[in-house]
């Protein structure tokens, strides 16, 4: 269960200060898959940061399964994000000096799985993602559909129980986005993992349990 | 950590090999001006010892004398009583053979073997053997290496020159090649006698004695027996007075070489920093992924580490084969100021390696700290945005001017409230350069806005490039702090190298008042062999066409303070007025100094901290004396000082009539060329002396000069180039990351020649921004130089000469290393990949 409560954040602009979060409240289960929505800058990514623990919270607390993560130090916060989040971007992040499967086996590799291991799992993600040819390519080879594939393996190769997605379908064109999206949705069942995917796009609402939006720094539940 | 973490690290070095190769060989290059200064100073330092110990043998004492050496009879009577430690009476001197300097070593073949190995005769002893050594005058013997190096041939006959008179010598065999043996000529001790004309005299007695108590019996037993002229030192002592002359030398280049160093560390700084900004996407994804701050930094400064392990690795290698280049500088400008050394090769010690390549690996992690650091502790979201990082570099360069004049003026109170210490002279010019590299970030930011409002008039492309420049701190910042302490660290070193020379010429034009001067030749400083023979010097002083002379004897005398030098003038009526007093009033100093009182030189006060008043202890044949130190004065010529007596108190007291050298001072209408003419002809069939005009001793003098400051040049040259490939490194880099931004300027419209006109204007703001900050700097590191770190390492003053030569050279250094730098990435930038460039994201 991720909880959040009373969530502010606010970001300085020169003289003005910026509140993005103004008390952001929700409750979101263990595999559910959440879409949160809002028009751009509306704190979509600072919402998502702050519940892997990459940022912290101003006020208000994000607790995930008994753990308050925004009261976590570093280097807890980062062991956190190691075990339990897997993280897709808009612009995929990549690493551009690895391979696909290196990418993929990287994440394995950081949670402590062991090298040889991790090379028989991450080429298996591959094959589960449709790239299993494309295992040994340069991600610069790679089309931008390819690279968020690539980018949902390293996600969830270490099988984490929370799933953010930031805009993952923003820098696709309809049919990727659309594979994307298919695919996201059927591992993130299949695993029994949560599932928060930020947008601004109408598409994916179709396909959660639940639609949030993100208006004036708080969450609302909204129909899909 | 992930092995695949560490793969991704390695590509991105490999992946941008320009940028790589540059790192290595600014690093390279500082590691190995540190390393060959060391290599050429440790194997000057190492050539000395083994000359020294191989020389002394196995003798644990020597007996030393006064200039003129002992009386032979106290060999004899110390050998006829019931003395029982070996005793190897020794004649040395230096002399020339085939243009080159040796050291002639006399000894008594019998007795020598007990003390040295190799003095033994080769083939054994046979009487015959024995009987043409001791019987032939001129028998030598010389290692095969010397022999060789010299020309000589087993038997041959060759010539010795000893003070301009030419003797002949036959080599009587060649020895096994030895350490410390090299330029070294062995005699029977009574050639070496009659060579040196010291008949009945030695330069000293090599001792041995038994170790332990029975050791001490004999030492105490000898002690009882010497004269009051004698002094009993040990081989060790004797080797640390040698050694010692050089440290404030060998100490003060170790010291600049780490200035090449220190902007070495700037690059890596700069290329780290670069690799950072580079990678701030990657590195945010992996903080994201779960990497810790700990991992990040443990990457990034395992990158520096190997970075460093490549770089020092090339540069001790490259310092071993900068050291032979230096090594003669070094061993010349011993030879020129210190004592007569031989060094045919650097001496590569393992440990002077592994200093090496640990001095690099810790200035480049060192260097790469900060900016991993930096790195780790950034929350990851921030690294992604470019805006944050320029506004952070930007918030930095503030505080950086502000710290900057923090250091400014903690070096100044450090220069001027530390009183005689050399090292806090050293952090106080570093605190001034580095106050330089701090102030360089803010002064680019405000000078690259103002000329970019100027340039709006002129040309919106190099306005574009100014500003871009300003507004890049995190990547243009490092760059020109390097540039500019390497340019201030330069200009430095030229002011304190001319104002030295200025101040040494005006104390030539002051000192040097004779028309002509006549010296006896030699290598060596205070030899007591160089000496214009008695009949000589009656036929010198008798040619026509000399008003007055005066004449000049320098010798070593053992003091308190160990060996000095002694200068002993017999002054013309009014040659007194040239020397430069700078403690006690003109009469009252030369009457005490016509009265038996001494001066003692300004480094020879500043060394020994003796002053005006205080008395000093000299050995003399009578035993110890003190001489009251009745004023100091300027002296240029030796760091380790001098002691000025007048010649009738020293005759009567050393009862040494020799004569090094004379002044002439002609009668009106004489023409110096011609009266040297005459000189030479009269005395060139006794003496081959060297007869100088005025003029040329003073271009002489010059020329050693230029000699002795040619390494300085050698480390200035060195800084500068280090700081070239920097900036060149910043630029390339520079161009790297702006390759995108460069292709759209290209798409919208900039021709080529635009594009390099914008990496121009780039390198030229940074060479000009760097100039700018290192020019006061500059002149203050020179202030620091010349008054404070020359004064607490050899003594003298010298008058700070500030001229307009150096301060141009340095703003040319920075605008010529800044547009030699943009010439690369000028091109690259004008023909970029258009297509390639805008796809890659």
């Amino acid at each position: 269960m991720l909880s959040l409560r009373s969530v502010c954040r606010s970001f300085r602009e020169g003289e003005r200060l910026h509140r993005v979060l103004d008390g952001a409240d929700a409750e979101i289960r263990d595999g559910e898959f959440v879409v949160i929505v809002g028009p751009s800058g509306s704190g979509k990514s600072t919402l998502l940061n702050l519940i892997s623990g990459i940022d912290r919270p101003d006020s208000g607390t994000i607790e995930f399964d008994g753990a308050v993560v925004s009261e976590l130090a570093e280097p807890e916060r980062t062991y956190f994000r190691r075990c339990n989040v897997g993280f897709v971007y808009q612009f995929f992040n990549l690493i551009p000096t690895l391979n696909a499967e290196e990418n993929v086996r990287l994440a394995l590799e950081l949670d402590g799985v062991r090298s040889t291991d991790a090379r028989q799992r991450a080429q298996a993600l591959l094959e589960q993602v449709g790239l299993g040819s494309r295992a040994a390519s340069s991600i610069d080879v790679l089309s931008g559909g390819e690279q968020q594939r690539v980018a949902i393996a390293r996600a969830l190769a270490h099988e984490p129980r929370l799933l953010l997605a930031d805009e993952p379908t923003g820098n696709l064109d309809a049919e990727s986005a659309g594979q994307v999206q298919d695919l996201l949705r059927d591992l993130v069942r299949h695993r029994c993992s949560t599932l928060i995917l930020a947008t601004h796009a109408e598409a994916p609402r179709a396909l959660a349990d639940r639609v949030l939006e993100l208006k004036d720094g708080r969450l609302r539940e909204i129909g899909r | 950590m992930s092995p695949t973490l560490w793969r991704a690290s390695a590509r991105h070095l490999l992946r941008h090999p320009a940028q790589l190769a540059l790192a290595v060989l600014g690093l390279a290059l500082g590691v190995a001006t540190v390393t060959a200064i060391n290599l050429a100073a440790r194997s000057s330092e190492r050539a000395l010892r083994l000359s020294v110990e191989t020389l002394n043998g196995r003798a644990t004492h020597q007996i030393a004398g006064s200039p003129a050496g002992l009386d032979e009879s106290l060999y004899v009577q110390l050998r006829t009583s019931d003395f029982d430690a070996d005793l190897a009476p020794v004649v040395e001197g230096y002399a020339e053979v085939a243009g080159q300097s040796v050291l002639v070593l006399g000894i008594d073949v019998l007795a020598d073997a007990r003390v040295r190995e190799f003095s033994a005769l080769p083939g054994g002893a046979s009487l015959e053997a024995l009987r043409r050594w001791m019987n032939e005058p001129g028998m030598a013997l010389a290692s095969q290496p010397t022999a060789q190096a010299l020309g000589l041939r087993s038997g041959g006959t060759f010539r010795v020159n000893i003070a301009g008179v030419t003797r002949d010598a036959h080599l009587f065999a060649t020895i096994d090649p030895r350490p410390g043996l090299d330029n070294v000529l062995i005699v029977d001790i009574a050639s070496a006698q009659e060579w040196f004309s010291a008949l009945g005299r030695l330069s000293r007695i090599d001792v041995r004695v038994a170790d332990g108590a029975a050791g001490a019996r004999q030492l105490q037993g000898l002690q009882a027996r010497l004269p009051t002229e004698a002094r009993l030192l040990t081989s060790a002592e004797h080797r640390s007075d040698l050694t010692g002359l050089t440290a404030a030398f060998t100490t003060n280049l170790q010291a600049l070489s780490l200035l090449a160093l220190l902007v070495s560390a700037f690059l890596i700084f700069n290329s780290v920093s670069f690799a950072i900004v580079q990678r701030r996407e990657v590195l945010s994804t992996l903080r994201a992924l779960g990497v810790t701050r700990r991992e990040v930094l443990a990457l990034i400064v395992g990158e520096a580490a190997l970075l460093g392990v490549v770089g020092a690795s090339v540069g001790a290698l490259l310092g071993v084969e900068l050291a032979r280049a230096l090594l003669v500088l070094v061993s010349d400008t011993i030879n020129d100021l210190y004592f007569v050394l031989t060094v045919r090769e650097v001496a590569v010690e393992p440990r002077s390696i592994v200093m090496a390549i640990a001095l690099g690996c810790g200035v480049a992690i060192a260097a790469a700290l900060a900016p991993a650091l930096e790195a780790a502790n950034s929350q990851p979201n921030l690294g992604w945005r470019r805006s944050v990082l320029e506004s952070r570099a930007a918030r930095g360069a503030t505080l950086l001017a502000l710290t900057s004049g923090a250091f400014l003026v903690a070096g100044a109170l450090l220069a001027s409230l530390s009183q005689r210490s050399l090292l806090a002279g050293f952090a106080a010019m570093l605190l001034l350069l580095l106050s330089v590299a701090f102030l360089a970030p803010a002064l680019l930011r405000a000078v690259g806005g103002a000329s970019a409002r100027v340039a709006d008039r002129i040309s919106a492309t190099v306005r574009l490039g100014l500003i871009d420049s300003a507004r890049s701190l995190s990547r243009t910042g490092v760059a020109v702090a390097a540039l500019g302490v390497a340019i201030s660290a330069t200009l430095g070193i030229a002011v304190m190298v001319s104002s030295f020379r200025q101040s040494l010429e005006q104390w030539l034009t002051r000192t040097l008042r004779a028309d002509v001067y006549v010296t006896a030749p030699g290598p060596g400083f205070a030899r007591p062999e160089r000496v214009i023979e008695s009949a000589v010097v009656a036929k010198l002083l008798a040619t026509p066409g000399i008003a007055e002379h005066r004449s000049a004897r320098r010798v070593s005398v053992d003091s308190a303070f160990g060996p000095i030098l002694l200068d002993v003038l017999q002054p013309a009526s009014h040659s007194l007025e040239a020397i430069t007093l700078v403690g006690g009033t003109a009469p009252e100093v030369w009457n005490a100094f016509a009265s038996g009182a001494v001066l003692v030189s300004e480094s020879f006060a500043y060394r020994h901290r003796v002053n005006v008043g205080d008395s000093l202890a000299l050995r003399t044949p009578t035993g110890e004396r003190a001489f009251r130190i009745a004023g100091t004065y300027r002296e240029y010529g030796t760091d380790r000082g001098t002691v000025l007596m007048h010649r009738a108190t020293y005759e009567a007291i050393w009862h040494d009539v020799a004569i090094t050298s004379l002044g002439l001072y002609l009668q009106a209408g004489v023409s110096d060329h011609d009266l040297i003419a005459t000189l030479r002809g009269a005395t060139a069939d006794q003496q081959a002396l060297l007869i100088r005009s005025n003029r040329d001793l003073r271009a002489l003098s010059m020329n050693i000069f230029d000699r002795t400051f040619a390494i300085t040049r050698v480390l200035y040259w060195l800084a500068a180039i280090v700081a070239a490939v920097g900036l060149f490194a910043a630029l390339l880099a520079h161009g790297i990351d702006r390759a995108r931004q460069n292709a759209l300027l290209r798409a919208l419209g900039l021709t080529p020649r635009g594009a390099a006109t914008f990496i121009s204007a780039q390198g030229l703001l940074l060479g000009i921004v760097a100039a700018i900050a290192a020019i006061p700097a500059g002149l203050l590191t020179a202030a620091v130089l010349v008054l404070v770190i020359n004064r607490r390492a050899f003594g003298w003053h010298i008058d700070l000469h500030v001229s307009g030569a150096p301060i141009v050279n340095a703003l040319l250094i920075g605008i010529l290393a800044a547009l030699l730098a943009s010439i690369l990435p000028a091109l690259r930038a004008a023909r970029p990949q258009i297509a390639a460039a805008l796809r890659e994201e």
